[in-house]
């Protein structure tokens, strides 16, 4: 006889769970489910850390920012930039002009694109920079995206003409931003003109961030307070960390779930003792029983994983979803894109497969081992028709 | 007899069955039951209802251990062998259930071919043999009918057919002719006989008159009282 | 042939290992041909920005400074200037304040 590629056991399986097929169904759809809610969870902490990091790594190494007894003062551009300077292992300063002011639609990010900025930015992402009076927006900035004008509120309240919107795949950096002419953003921030919000400082070698601090610090005639990228990443990372503790409640029933689901795995696969016995009597050993409930299981898990995986990236990932926002809170408007990352759904996948699939095969795997010992003859008893 | 295959035969040695009652009573059902079945031979065992003939095949067949004793097949001790052994020689075993066993809710082809199913060979090859064997007993146009709706001569041929899917080398038959009509019961004994020929050990259990009066065994038993006796 | 409820049997076997197949290529296809990540890095840098925009304009998670204690580096407008530091009037430059965690 013909020996198939894919052993016919498989198909057997199948047929196994033809046999009861509404069950097989709904297990189905509540291992989609946990997998979907858990698999979300997990993407969405996965990814919104993994991102951040990321561009938090392209961002300065150093950030310096002049402050006083009542908290932050601008700094004055050309001085900061000559004492910057003249620290051995700065390689790079560009002061910035930025802060929050009040949108339409709630605070937005405030950044003034100075000449040199300009010309940065028209090699990436922007058709021109903004000239007095204009304004390009990030995708998070109006739920409207269609409108002409923008009106912002800071020290005073002013119109801008929109003329861009930055693409929604730069979002993880430029959602809530708007790019406005060096001028208009110092009068809207109440900075005066020659002085800068902070400093942002790139230095030779990553190791040298912590550093250079000291020195840094002692070049200014003024109190100094310097973030280094490593604290930036830490405070971020204590932020997600906290954010994954939240998805953790979300879990709490979902795991409630899977316990029903393994407790009734467990009942209906100890309940059938006559089939057992039966396949056994004609001539089928423990390890090929054992592997028709396990392929039976691992066909619902493979059906189950691929369509809550699925389920939970479109949930996560599918663009403008709206329950991220919501749950990350404060958007007023579109939340911020987030991309996929593949080490990071493998990785999420990994988790899910221990907290979901495992105890599922566990609770499939266990009675088969339990049944298959007997004798045939005893698993038969009382089931004669 | 055939002196050439005896060594493939079945035989039992000292083969006591009790079962184990409710509360102290213990029933004996076999008492030292020993017994040679020559392959290539078919023997019939004979006895009242309930005088342990069925016990006795399942202990034969490897679906049951006896309280004491000793199984062999071919020569090896098979009763004694652990779990994983006895599941490997049991495919060797053909087994026809006084009250046929099937999963109800397979169609009776299905139900046929569940013995060659984890045995690795191609489905179409399986099905081919299953058609074969479901002709022969005159099943074919219920190949697609679930087997709840068969009649109990009908589920008792498709046992038959079931039993000899895999080809044993020991096939147990228990009542085969029971529920049968006269044109089932010859098809039943035409396939025990055949399998006789291909050199299968065949052992049947039966108090119908006609498997016994069709003369077909080379061997006869009575069971009575728990002891096998050769009737000459 | 396979009896019909095998064949289907067969089919769903298929469709499972498709379906699975298709699901892990569509997550890896989608993790390689929708991450526009070095786009955004060329864009943070040339802008020098230091905070991720996932969280809006405002949200103590969108400042990382803003959660040391030490320092308010809300940069409203609206909470209005900061007082003159008497220590700046009276007496000359103090020596440069260095977070805690970076002494």
């Amino acid at each position: 006889m013909k020996h198939p590629i894919i052993s016919p056991l498989w198909i057997w399986a199948a047929r196994d769970l033809m046999r009861h097929p509404y069950e097989a169904l709904l297990l189905v759809l509540s291992l989609t489910s946990l997998i979907a809610i858990m698999g979300a969870a997990l993407l969405l902490v996965e990814a919104v850390s993994h991102e951040a990091t990321d561009l938090l790594k392209a961002g300065p190494s150093l950030v310096v920012r002049r402050i006083s007894g009542g908290g932050w003062v601008p700094l004055p551009k050309r001085e900061s930039l000559q004492l910057a300077k003249s620290v051995p292992g700065v390689v790079h300063a560009r002061t910035r002009l930025w802060g929050t002011v009040l949108g339409p639609e709630g605070p937005v990010t405030l950044f003034g694109v100075d000449q040199l900025e300009g010309d940065l930015l028209l090699a990436h992402q922007l058709s021109r920079r903004p000239a007095a009076g204009e304004a390009v927006i990030g995708h998070g900035v109006l739920s409207q995206l269609n409108q002409t004008v923008i009106t912002l509120t800071g020290q005073e309240t002013l119109n801008f003409k929109i003329i861009q919107i930055l693409e929604p795949h730069t979002s993880v950096a430029t959602h809530d931003i708007v790019l406005l002419d060096a001028t208009d953003a110092g009068k809207l921030l109440g900075v005066p003109d020659g002085f800068a919000s902070d400093l942002a400082i790139e230095v030779f070698h990553e190791e040298e961030e912590q550093a250079i601090v000291p020195d840094l610090a002692a070049a200014f005639p003024w109190p100094v307070r310097i973030t280094t990228r490593r604290e930036a990443i830490g405070s971020y990372s204590a932020g997600w960390a906290r954010l994954g503790g939240m998805t953790g409640f979300i879990l709490l029933p979902a795991l409630t779930a899977l316990a029903l689901i393994v407790a009734g795995t467990i009942r209906d696969r100890l309940g059938r003792r006559y089939e057992v016995g039966l396949l056994k009597a004609l001539g089928w050993t423990s390890t090929d029983l054992i592997r028709l409930q396990m392929y039976r299981a691992i066909l619902l898990a493979m059906a189950a994983a691929a369509c809550g995986m699925l389920s939970a990236c479109l949930l996560v990932f599918w663009p403008g979803s709206p329950w991220a926002g919501f749950f990350l809170s404060g958007w007023q408007t579109h939340p911020a894109a987030l991309h996929i990352n593949a080490s990071g759904a493998f990785w999420v996948l990994v988790q899910i497969s221990a907290i979901i699939i495992l105890p599922f095969l566990t609770a499939t795997l266990w009675p088969a081992l339990k049944g298959v010992a007997a004798d045939p003859q005893d698993l038969l008893q009382g089931h004669e028709r | 007899m055939k002196d050439n295959v005896i060594d493939r035969g079945l035989e039992c040695r000292g083969v006591t069955l009790i079962h184990e009652g409710a509360g102290s009573h213990a029933q004996t059902v076999l008492q030292n039951v020993s017994a040679r079945f020559h392959a290539g031979c078919i023997a019939l065992i004979t006895g009242v209802t309930g005088a342990g003939k069925s016990s006795l095949l399942h202990i034969l067949a490897g679906l049951l251990r006896p309280s004491s004793g000793t199984v062999y097949a071919a020569g090896q001790p098979v009763s004694r062998w652990i779990s994983a052994y006895r599941d490997l020689w049991r495919r060797k075993v053909g087994m026809l259930f006084q009250n046929p066993h099937f999963l109800y809710d397979l169609t009776a082809l299905e139900n046929i071919m569940l013995p060659l199913a984890p045995r690795g060979f191609d489905g179409a090859t399986v099905r081919k043999r299953a058609l074969t064997l479901l002709d022969q007993l005159e099943l074919s146009q219920l190949a697609g009918r679930n087997v709840a709706t068969l009649s109990g001569g009908q589920k008792q041929r498709l046992s038959m057919a079931r039993a000899l899917m895999g080809e044993p080398l020991f096939l147990l038959a228990d009542e085969p002719t029971a529920h049968q009509d006269e044109r089932g019961c010859r098809v039943m004994l035409q396939l025990l006989q055949a399998a006789g020929e291909n050199e299968a050990t065949v052992v049947i259990a039966a108090h119908d008159a006609r498997c016994i009066q069709a003369n077909i065994a080379d061997d006869r038993w009575l069971l009575a009282n728990g002891q096998l006796k050769r009737i000459e | 042939m396979q009896p019909d409820k095998l064949t289907a049997a067969s089919r769903i076997v298929r469709a499972i290992v498709i379906l699975f197949v298709l699901a892990a290529a569509g997550i890896l296809l989608a993790s390689f041909a929708g991450s526009p990540q070095q786009r955004i890095r060329l864009f943070a840098r040339s802008l020098n920005l230091t905070s991720p925009a996932f969280i809006a304009a405002g949200h103590a998670l969108r400042h990382p400074e803003f959660l040391h204690p030490a320092v308010d580096l809300c940069f409203s407008p609206l909470l209005g200037n900061p007082p003159p530091d008497p220590h700046a009037l009276l007496f000359e430059p103090r020596a440069p304040l260095v977070s805690e965690g970076l002494r």
